[in-house]
């Protein structure tokens, strides 16, 4: 044993933080491009995401008598309000865009092939989590903006064969927007969907670190110089 | 063993570097993050209302002498988004024709409300029987100091008393 022992590595010691290590930021990786930061970039924003969420749900209120006035409150009247909700709500849009440009490396990099299947899987799955977060949480601010494109998109559930017009209902919670609505639009964008994130990035992150990245691919031109 | 040799080596590893730039550059996005949401946080905790209102209570002379009366009116607060009437009861007190007082009914102890018991002429607080005199001078109990008088004037014979808003 070492003589001069810190706090530090006395905890490191006792949550064998040796393996963590080895296991995810000391591991051999390809030679890669900036292109395979996407996914941490996208994880990263995520986490900006639920910490920001967790502090608007303090002045937040999802009835439709408060859920504008309190939005208000929050970019006029809260320290700093305006930049927390400013970050969720960019975050948010971002969060997108770069769930988009993360599977378009994976899809032309061909790195969802064998034995990274279930991880594409898993992504996709992600991918419509993020989406369903950006399509609960628009409504939220129940502006006019709100209210319409909750509109469209529950009639767009409604249109579907035979189950449509119940989807529709179990969407709104009723015939109408309402304050069932938003209540249930609130609990699904700040309990069910980021739960389920979590449960999928975990996943997802785990396959990651399971299997390693795959290398960019390498064309049959440059092979044959090389 | 790393750490421990490098302390002693002005000599710092390219790896040591791009460890300790990444930390440094992680701990400025994690205050960047941190400071807003703190101040966010606390935020309500700093905006104290220091507005005051003079309150009519109603006229002198419909309260009798030595016989503590509670006096209901509804003040305005903003508590937020949201401007609400709320309930607020306090105790006219008339020592002679020309002495009185107004006393809050919030006990000083943990701000339950006090009732006046007219069988005993006392001020008694249910919760942890704080007990007090018709002047709200302290008797028993726990309340550290006696019940709290509002400032008073007196208009065409109205008692108005200085109100936090």
């Amino acid at each position: 044993m070492e003589e001069k022992q810190n706090w530090l590595q006395w905890i490191a010691e006792r949550i064998g933080w040796e393996a963590i290590d080895k296991a995810m930021l000391t591991r051999k990786v390809p030679k890669v491009n900036w292109a395979f930061t996407l996914g941490s970039t996208t994880m990263f924003v995520a986490i900006i995401q639920f910490i920001t969420g967790i502090f608007l749900t303090m002045y937040y209120s999802p009835s439709p008598d408060h859920a504008y006035d309190s939005i208000n409150y929050i970019m006029n009247d809260v320290t700093l309000g305006w930049l927390i909700r400013g970050l969720h709500h960019w975050g948010a849009s971002i969060m997108v865009i770069l769930v988009f440009l993360h599977m378009w490396r994976v899809f032309y990099y061909g790195a969802y092939k064998y034995p990274r299947e279930l991880t594409w899987i898993l992504g996709t799955f992600l991918l419509l989590t993020v989406l369903a977060l950006g399509f609960t949480g628009y409504l939220l601010p129940f502006n006019q903006k709100s209210y319409f494109a909750t509109q469209v998109g529950s009639s767009m559930a409604g249109v579907v064969p035979v189950i449509g017009p119940y989807l529709k209902r179990v969407l709104l919670g009723g015939n109408a927007i309402g304050a069932l609505t938003l209540a249930r639009f609130y609990s699904w964008h700040i309990w069910f969907l980021p739960a389920l994130l979590v449960i999928l990035m975990v996943a997802h992150i785990y396959l990651v670190f399971r299997i390693g990245i795959s290398a960019p691919p390498v064309f049959a031109e440059e092979d044959e110089e090389a | 063993m790393h750490n421990v040799k490098r302390a002693h080596s002005p000599e710092v590893s390219r790896r040591g570097f791009l460890t300790g730039f990444i930390l440094w550059v992680s701990a400025a996005i994690g205050a960047i993050i941190t400071v807003p949401a703190l101040g966010f946080f606390v935020s309500p905790a700093n905006k104290i209302s220091t507005a005051e209102k003079w309150i009519d209570v109603g006229k002198l002379a419909d309260v009798k002498i030595k016989s503590p009366t509670a006096v209901t009116f509804n003040i305005k607060i903003k508590d937020g988004w949201v401007t609400s009437e709320t309930a607020q009861t306090v105790f006219i007190v008339r020592e002679d024709e020309k002495k009185y007082i107004v006393l809050s009914n919030q006990c000083t102890h943990l701000s339950c409300k006090v009732a006046w018991h007219p069988d005993k002429n006392e001020y008694i607080c249910p919760c942890h029987n704080g007990i007090y005199d018709m002047e709200g001078g302290n008797i028993s109990g726990p309340p550290p100091r006696p019940l709290d008088r509002y400032k008073t004037k007196l208009d065409n014979g109205h008692v108005f008393i200085l109100v936090k808003e």
